[in-house]
């Protein structure tokens, strides 16, 4: 049987989370009113998980990857994708050289810790599988050579809720590999104020460099001990499958709404990112209110609605609140 | 022309004046009265109605009808639904025998006719046909009489003009109460069915099984810790089920006391509620929500953490969760429901 000590897992939490706090010091000096991306941000960052950022243009999520890459010493890529985009422009290609009469593996700018995809949905399927394929492996192959991804890895993608004219909407299959979507909502009227003053100040704040890579890896797996009792685990299972199976939970109305309930991909998910929560909170075990406070950015993205639902202006937060709201709480 | 066309041509002429003769005056269809050379008489029972009365029109068979030795049968064409325009034939042709001294005198064949518009109307020709008992068959032709029609004398200079006449008014029969009486009670049942079926499938209760009075909330959280302090699971190893059977009584007993929803809630949603209800609510204080709060992060470090308590504070937990309900219990509501 597995035996943890708690205590000393928390102390050593308390320790290693400290790092937690001044990180987001100095995201929120250039990130205004974004609170909860931040934190998001954070949890796919120590969760090891992709995050796919939706939101209408102009809410800082561009500035948001931009300021977590700055504060961390890593590489950072960003990438617009559109629709003439290749995928050789995003993983490389080989060119021939000349001189050494030679192939020459040219890489892509995939090849970096941090990547900012923005507005993943302009380009056509097979640039997007290719980066897709990238964040799952963590590895991309050039000509007869496969190249690992440097850690850590993340990828943040972003896209536009409107103007869907020429874009071309992610699978399903592709958006599961996001373990969050976060949907960026508009900041309120006192952020929007300094917003305006940080702007017009003519000195935009940056943020510091706090972390190392080397910071960051050493952090997941601190993440990774942080303690999941059966308890919760249940409860994580319960709500995944209430998702597929709502009638099971007394929520038979659900049952027309649901085309596909979420995958076991989002109860891995939904652990790894309460444990990252678990973590930003600097508690050494996880409790129900982390699996609440990160259930729908898991399982957002995870749940398909069927036509009847749509029309019915039934969106995939209003399938999480009824589940949470039906299923029982350890 | 050879004589034996001559011949053809005055056999033809007959029946080519017959037919342009019958295409004037036939008023009864398939039958025609031209080139009759013999048609007897026949009467109505009256000269003349008035609008809307009815009549027979009697048409007397000759003698050779009542001889069996004779005839056969006696048929009738098939009748239209008027006489002549204007008049119409209610029944067809019944024949009817007079007797006088149980000996057969006539026969004679009737017609029903009235009319709706006032007038003189000359009857067509009828015929009948006596199918004779050597299988030949005989028409008989019966001439119509006239038939006159008048309207209801209106005496204008002291005609007064009368109001429609209200509908009469019956008494009401006991059928027609107890039937009104019946459809009344049977959409009442429906009504009270339809009810009770919604209310308790809100209540999630059986639909016609009476459940004994639930008993107040406070009892039966009361009752459950009174259990869980019997069974001591804290000692017996079963520290972590102790505590989630322990939250569990709280959690009814918030749903049961102030209709929280508290099994699907987690501590800090849970304290949230109380919290919210507390403004509502003077036996809520503070102080009791923050005795409640040691109790709840204790079964959270115990359910979640591999937290292990000392005794005392397994003891001390049970007391709260005892002191909590019975100093959020409404016990007048108890009493009133008692009465």
């Amino acid at each position: 049987m597995e035996t943890v000590n708690i205590k000393e897992l928390n102390e050593r939490i308390q320790r290693e989370s400290a790092f937690v706090d001044i990180m987001t010091i100095e995201m929120s000096k250039v990130i205004v009113g974004q609170k909860p991306l931040i934190e998001n941000l954070l949890i796919g960052l120590l969760a090891n998980g992709h995050i796919l950022l939706e939101g209408v243009p102009g809410l800082a999520k561009t500035l948001a990857i931009k300021t977590l890459a700055s504060v961390v010493d890593a590489k950072f890529s960003r990438i617009q994708f559109t629709p003439d985009l290749l995928p050789a422009d995003l993983i490389g290609t080989l060119i021939y050289s000349p001189r050494t009469e030679e192939f020459q593996v040219k890489k892509g700018p995939v090849f970096a810790n941090f990547i900012l995809a923005d507005e993943i949905n302009r380009s056509p399927a097979k640039v997007q599988s290719a980066l897709l394929e990238a964040m799952q492996e963590r590895q991309v192959t050039i000509g007869d050579k496969t190249f690992p991804l440097p850690e850590p890895f993340l990828v943040l993608a972003t896209q536009n809720p409107i103007e869907q004219e020429g874009t071309y909407p992610l699978p399903e299959a592709q958006v599961d590999r996001f373990m969050l979507k976060v949907v960026v909502s508009y900041p309120g009227k006192e952020d929007e104020k300094r917003i305006i003053r940080m702007n017009n100040s003519g000195e935009f704040p940056t943020a510091a460099q706090v972390l190392k890579p080397e910071d960051i890896k050493k952090a997941r797996e601190v993440v990774r001990e942080v303690y999941m009792d059966e308890k919760i685990e249940r409860y994580i299972v319960d709500l995944v499958v209430a998702t597929r199976k709502p009638e099971e939970y007394k929520l038979a109305n659900l049952q027309s709404l649901i085309a596909y309930g979420a995958s076991p991909r989002a109860s891995i998910s939904l652990a790894m990112a309460a444990k990252a929560y678990a973590f930003i909170k600097r508690r050494g075990y996880v409790i129900p209110e982390d699996i609440r406070a990160v259930a729908y950015e898991v399982l957002r993205h995870r749940i398909g609605l069927t036509y009847e639902a749509e029309a019915e202006n039934v969106v995939p937060e209003n399938i999480i609140t009824s589940v949470i709201n039906a299923v029982e709480v350890p | 022309m050879k004589p034996k066309h001559l011949f053809c041509i005055i056999l033809l002429i007959p029946a080519f004046l017959q037919a342009q003769s019958g295409s004037e005056s036939v008023r009864l269809p398939g039958v025609t009265p031209a080139g009759i050379r013999q048609a007897r008489e026949s009467v109505l029972d009256r000269d003349s109605i008035l609008i809307g009365d009815q009549v027979w029109w009697i048409l007397s068979l000759p003698d050779q009808a009542r001889d069996p030795s004779f005839t056969r049968s006696v048929e009738s064409p098939e009748m239209p639904g008027e006489a002549v325009e204007g008049v119409e034939i209610l029944e067809g042709v019944r024949f009817d025998t007079i007797f006088h001294r149980k000996k057969m005198q006539e026969i004679q064949a009737r017609i029903k006719l009235t009319s709706f518009d006032s007038g003189s109307y000359s009857l067509p020709y009828m015929p009948l046909f006596l199918k004779r008992v050597d299988g030949g068959t005989d028409t008989l032709w019966f001439k119509g009489p006239v038939l006159y029609v008048n309207t209801i004398p209106v005496d204008t200079t002291s005609f007064k003009a009368y109001g429609l006449k209200p509908q009469m008014k019956y008494p009401i029969t006991a059928a027609e109460i107890l039937s009104v009486a019946g459809l009344l009670l049977a959409l009442a049942a429906i009504v009270y069915l339809t009810v009770r079926i919604i209310r308790r499938r809100r209540q999630n209760l059986p639909l016609f099984h009476s459940l004994k009075p639930a008993e107040p909330p406070h009892v039966v959280a009361l009752k459950a810790l009174d259990k869980i302090r019997a069974q001591q699971l804290w000692k017996t190893q079963k520290v972590k089920h102790y505590y989630t059977v322990l939250t569990d009584v709280l959690r009814i007993y918030f749903y049961n006391r102030w209709g929280i929803q508290a099994m699907e809630q987690t501590s800090a949603e849970m304290l949230g509620s109380l919290n919210s209800v507390s403004e509502k609510d003077e036996l809520l204080t503070k102080e009791v929500i923050t005795e409640l709060q040691k109790v709840l992060n204790t079964s959270d470090l115990v359910k979640f953490a591999k937290y292990v308590p000392a005794e005392n504070e397994n003891e001390e937990s049970l007391a709260l969760a005892v002191k909590f309900v019975t100093s959020t219990a409404r016990y007048e509501e108890t009493e009133n429901k008692e009465e």
